[in-house]
């Protein structure tokens, strides 16, 4: 099912950017980079838990992002985006039934989303849609013993945002984006303030 | 789309019950398991077909009965005498998908006198999850089995997997005894060792959310211990990762399995399962267990590994790659995929020096019945035992 949504929003945005003008070849070297830093929420059910429960547990925080698209002024540019996102938090100081005597817990999962995004824009409106993976990372501490560990996992995104001017070619963006990462089963929404720079000519 | 792509179609699906009113053998008397033996054979459908195709197969398994359609669909009855009446009540699952019921059956309580001949009609009817909407069936006793040795192995893959929506997690303890109920006489379970080298039950290299609940245990299994696994996660039933003593202690003491196949995930794992096969092996040969238990080569390194160890010669292996690395191992049966073909003639060969072959995985019908009718084969392993208990037990 993953790899339908991919080839159906791929293929949408293939024939649709085959509609419109080329952007690149008004300003074939000039790119345009945002970014911004925001706070997701998690809003899905909670179908991954921890194992062992209790505890303090935190889901969701703080995200920060970065875009890098080929054009502020058409009206479908595509571009890459990265950044980073909180994810989660276990702190648990009892014991556990884990057969292993007191366990003590300190976990964080933390996300990379590396994407392609697709931006239709105009009238100041911005609208994104984006495909690729998150490199997931769990930093944890367990019987004193840490263990730092990654997996990739597909994800999508949906964004929407308004082009605030602020002079010289700068501008700021207040964006709300949905999040979803797959296999991790957990959706975010995310309110977030980018900033956009002049662009940038290669 | 992106909602569908949401939904965890691993999550275990529990089995249906009885309500406490309406279960009708909780003061039934136990009916013998030779008496049940008796029940065994191949059954007309003579009313109800949509669940079960034309005819089914019926297998005695302790004191319960299992009913293995020719659609994918099986049943499990458990069984006790009430009044006049053998009754029968369980379950039934579509092998293939994740519906679910329940199911009841009954017979004369002197059925002895008809077994082995056409008068034999047991009737019943299934039920949604919740014991409602019944429909009726009849089945028509047709004829005995072809082959009653029950020496045919049916090795259920994983014990059974996650995605077809079976009550356990596979690879878990809990699926361990069910495989059996659905028509298994063997079970292949897979291992590999953690980072302070226990060997435990797992599949893949990584911890993927398609295996474990829990978030904080992420990539390679070997970078965890086995405190860790147990603290930060859990297989989607919510039992801990098992280890292989764990597994072999509930095979001896849960189950009646005839083999065993320990297919080892990387060869570095192999010398530290050898010495738990062979205590496991000494174990069971004490309580008057008849099991045979194979660690699984399938690679050279494998090989290297297991030959380079001296504990090798008391720990029976199977050979997963050509006839000439099952001579070289020194394998007592050899598992060749099923892709391959039917290697007929490698197949009678290895068969003619005393030793097993077992394809794996078959889990089409058609499939299915081409490698039974080849006849050169000792077992299957599969994702669908009752589909090849049907198709092994229903041939005329």
């Amino acid at each position: 099912m993953k790899y339908c949504i991919l080839i159906i929003l791929t293929s949408i945005s293939s024939v649709t950017f085959a509609q419109t003008k080329d952007p690149f070849l008004a300003k074939p070297f000039e790119i345009y980079i945002d970014g911004g830093i925001g706070y997701a929420k998690n809003i899905s059910a909670g179908i991954v838990s921890s194992a062992s429960g209790g505890g303090v547990y935190t889901n969701g925080g703080i995200s920060a992002l970065v875009r890098v698209r080929g054009s502020r002024n058409s009206f479908i540019t595509f571009g890459l985006e990265s950044g980073w996102q909180y994810i989660s938090h276990l702190e648990e100081r009892k014991a556990s039934a884990t057969g292993f005597g007191k366990t003590d817990i300190t976990a964080t999962l933390s996300g990379i989303p590396i994407m392609g995004v697709v931006t239709i824009q105009d009238y100041h409106i911005e609208m994104h849609a984006s495909v690729g993976f998150y490199d997931l990372i769990s930093h944890s501490t367990t019987f004193n013993i840490p263990v730092t560990s990654n997996t990739f996992d597909m994800a999508f995104t949906l964004a929407a945002g308004y082009q605030i001017p602020i002079g010289n070619n700068y501008i700021l963006v207040p964006e709300f984006r949905w999040t979803r990462i797959n296999d991790l089963q957990k959706s975010f929404l995310t309110l977030a303030l980018r900033l956009g720079l002049p662009p940038f000519a290669l | 789309m992106i909602f569908c792509a949401c939904v965890d179609d691993n999550l275990p699906l529990p089995i249906p019950e009885w309500g406490e009113n309406v279960d009708q053998l909780k003061n039934a008397v136990p009916i013998p398991e030779e008496l049940l033996h008796k029940l065994e054979g191949v059954y007309k459908v003579q009313q109800g077909k949509g669940l079960f195709g034309d005819q089914v197969v019926l297998r005695q398994f302790a004191h319960k009965i299992t009913l293995a359609c020719q659609t994918g669909t099986y049943f499990v009855f458990k069984s006790g005498f009430v009044d006049s009446l053998a009754i029968f009540q369980g379950y039934w699952r579509f092998d293939l998908g994740t519906q679910t019921g329940l199911a009841d059956l009954k017979v004369k309580k002197d059925f002895n006198a008809q077994t082995g001949d056409s008068s034999l009609v047991l009737s019943g009817s299934f039920y949604n999850n919740n014991g409602n909407n019944g429909t009726p069936f009849e089945l028509k006793f047709i004829r005995k089995f072809k082959d009653t040795s029950n020496t045919f192995l049916i090795l259920d893959h994983h014990g059974g997997r996650n995605e077809y929506g079976l009550p356990y997690s596979e690879n878990s303890l809990g699926i361990i005894p069910i495989a059996e109920e659905i028509g298994a006489n063997g079970i292949e379970l897979d291992v590999r060792l953690t980072k302070d080298n226990v060997p435990i039950l797992f599949h893949d290299d990584n911890l993927i959310t398609n295996l474990v609940n829990g978030e904080f245990a992420l990539g390679p299994v070997n970078n965890y211990t086995l405190a860790q696994l147990r603290a930060l996660c859990t297989l989607k039933d919510g039992s801990p990762i098992p280890t292989l003593q764990e597994a072999f202690e509930v095979i001896l003491s849960q189950t009646s399995y005839q083999s065993l196949w320990l297919d080892i995930k990387t060869p570095e794992t192999v010398s530290y399962v050898l010495p738990l096969q062979i205590a496991f092996l000494k174990e069971a040969k004490l309580s008057g267990r008849a099991i045979e238990c194979w660690v699984g080569l399938t690679t050279t390194e494998h090989i290297t590994n297991y030959l380079a160890d001296t504990l090798h010669t008391l720990a029976p292996s199977i050979c997963e790659l050509d006839p000439s690395d099952v001579e070289r191992a020194g394998s007592v049966a050899w598992g060749p995929r099923w892709t391959q073909g039917s290697l007929s003639n490698e197949a009678m060969q290895i068969r003619n020096e005393g030793k097993k072959v077992i394809y794996w995985t078959l889990d089409k019908a058609e499939f299915i019945t081409a490698f039974i009718n080849h006849g050169n084969l000792d077992g299957i392993l599969t994702d669908h035992p009752a589909l090849v208990s049907y198709h092994y037990y229903s041939r005329n």
